[in-house]
């Protein structure tokens, strides 16, 4: 018996790994250290975070229908795929926590400076606890509304800062070292490319999984475009001032100012980051109710769904005492401290998923 | 505050458990009470406002000491911005 029985077309999958994939990176702009060739390195990202998607995507060919708990008790055994499946749910969990804790930094720091950060989060988590509730299918169609209207609004915001873009801020192009550059490449392939692991919990439940690669493929290139989108339009108006900015984007869209009509359009990029940021949160709290239930052989994850919340509430609160802690982790920790779970983990499952036979008595076959 | 800490606890107990109750989900119902009361712990001692170990900290702690990544101490990245 499936704890989720929806199902949910290819169209919505791609959405809502757009949303997902473009979640923080609207407001925290990974690989800063290549400064103006932040460009190359999102390309560069894009390559290596698809070669890590490839990983899952094969995985999950193999066994189609199953997420990554189900796929470790088979592959690790009962014990040890415990335990594997536990760090994965841990990886789900304190990413969803650092995503929450963006959120509460950035809506305390630049848009309700008096409220306490809690309230704010208790609020969000409150709205996800309700979508997840519902389900994959909810989630998804959530994504579908959402994505499109931060296309349009990154777009507007694009168009009206035309007169504010200097182009020749790009110039001279690859002056950075190269070392920066590939290190900023692996730090956009880990964040936001490589977090598309949490994934694996939900295409299981993609109504023709035909089209995952498709998908998955057409989700990056998606997000990838509009990443290049945000970064060019962000370097074309601070120039290298870019990379001092905790918000670059918010800086960048604040210096539109339209015959004294359009101005403090910086609203929009926090609009843009409310949606997103929702979205990812709803994949990565999804992620971990249902593997939680998945890992205790649960018929429902649908009580689990407030405690963990909570939980994820209480851990973005403490793990980091300012803002600026949690960017440094962001953008200098993370693209190492999240290899094991995004790299390491699903290679060595799908290695040995070579040479494992399927046992059909559990149900689990090619 | 401690009571309202109470009072939210109280609120996602009296919300959960009748159906699970109900239903008979005994497994469920263990685990939804093991995560609710780890939750409300937490929720206690923060409101008493009691330093919680920080697993972010002991996870670099010990990336730090079994792999020798000195790249990854955050401490050092810490010094280094308040410099």
């Amino acid at each position: 018996m499936s704890i989720e029985s929806g199902k949910i077309p290819s169209s919505q999958l791609c959405t809502l790994m757009v949303g997902f994939l473009l979640g923080s990176t609207l407001i925290i702009s990974p690989g800063q250290q290549a400064g103006r060739d932040i460009w190359i390195a999102a390309i560069l990202g894009f390559l290596e975070g698809l070669a890590f998607a490839l990983i899952y995507i094969l995985l999950l060919k193999k066994f189609p229908g199953k997420t990554i708990i189900q796929i470790n008790d088979f592959i690790f055994g009962k014990y040890l795929g415990k335990v594997v499946s536990i760090f994965y749910l841990w990886f789900f969990f304190h990413l969803g926590s650092m995503v929450l804790r963006n959120f509460g930094d950035f809506f305390t720091a630049v848009i309700y400076p008096e409220t306490p950060m809690v309230v704010l989060m208790a609020m969000l988590m409150l709205v996800s606890a309700m979508a997840v509730r519902n389900g994959i299918e909810v989630i998804s169609r959530t994504s579908i509304i959402l994505v499109p209207l931060t296309f349009l609004i990154v777009f507007f915001t694009m168009f009206f800062s035309i007169k504010d873009m200097d182009f020749t801020n790009f110039l001279p192009v690859l002056e950075t070292p190269l070392r920066d550059v590939l290190l900023a490449g692996h730090n956009i392939a880990a964040f936001p490319f490589g977090e598309s692991i949490a994934f694996v919990m939900v295409i299981p439940f993609l109504g023709n999984p035909k089209k995952t690669k498709a998908t998955v493929f057409l989700a990056f290139s998606l997000a990838l475009f509009l990443f290049i989108g945000i970064v060019v339009r962000n370097i074309s108006i601070l120039g290298d001032t870019a990379s001092l900015h905790a918000y670059p984007s918010y800086e960048a869209v604040r210096l539109i100012k339209i015959a004294d009509i359009l101005t403090r359009l910086e609203i929009a990029v926090a609009a843009n980051f409310l949606i997103m940021g929702f979205l990812k949160i709803i994949v990565l709290y999804y992620a971990v109710s249902l593997g939680t239930a998945q890992l205790f052989n649960l018929r429902t994850y649908l009580p689990l769904v407030i405690p963990i919340g909570a939980l994820m509430i209480f851990l973005s609160i403490f793990q980091f005492s300012s803002n600026i802690e949690n960017i440094e982790f962001a953008t200098k920790v993370y693209p190492f401290y999240s290899l094991p779970f995004e790299v390491f983990l699903p290679a060595l499952t799908l290695m040995i998923s070579f040479f494992k036979k399927p046992n059909k008595k559990r149900g689990l076959k090619k | 505050m401690i009571l309202l800490v109470i009072a939210l606890f109280a609120g996602i107990l009296l919300l959960e458990m009748p159906g699970l109750v109900h239903k008979k989900y005994f497994k469920e119902l263990a685990v939804f009470l093991a995560l609710w009361s780890f939750a409300f712990l937490i929720a206690v001692l923060m409101t008493f406002k009691v330093n919680i170990p920080n697993p972010v900290g002991f996870m670099l702690r010990c990336l730090n000491l079994n792999m020798g990544l000195k790249h990854l101490d955050f401490n050092m990245y810490m010094a280094y911005l308040v410099k």
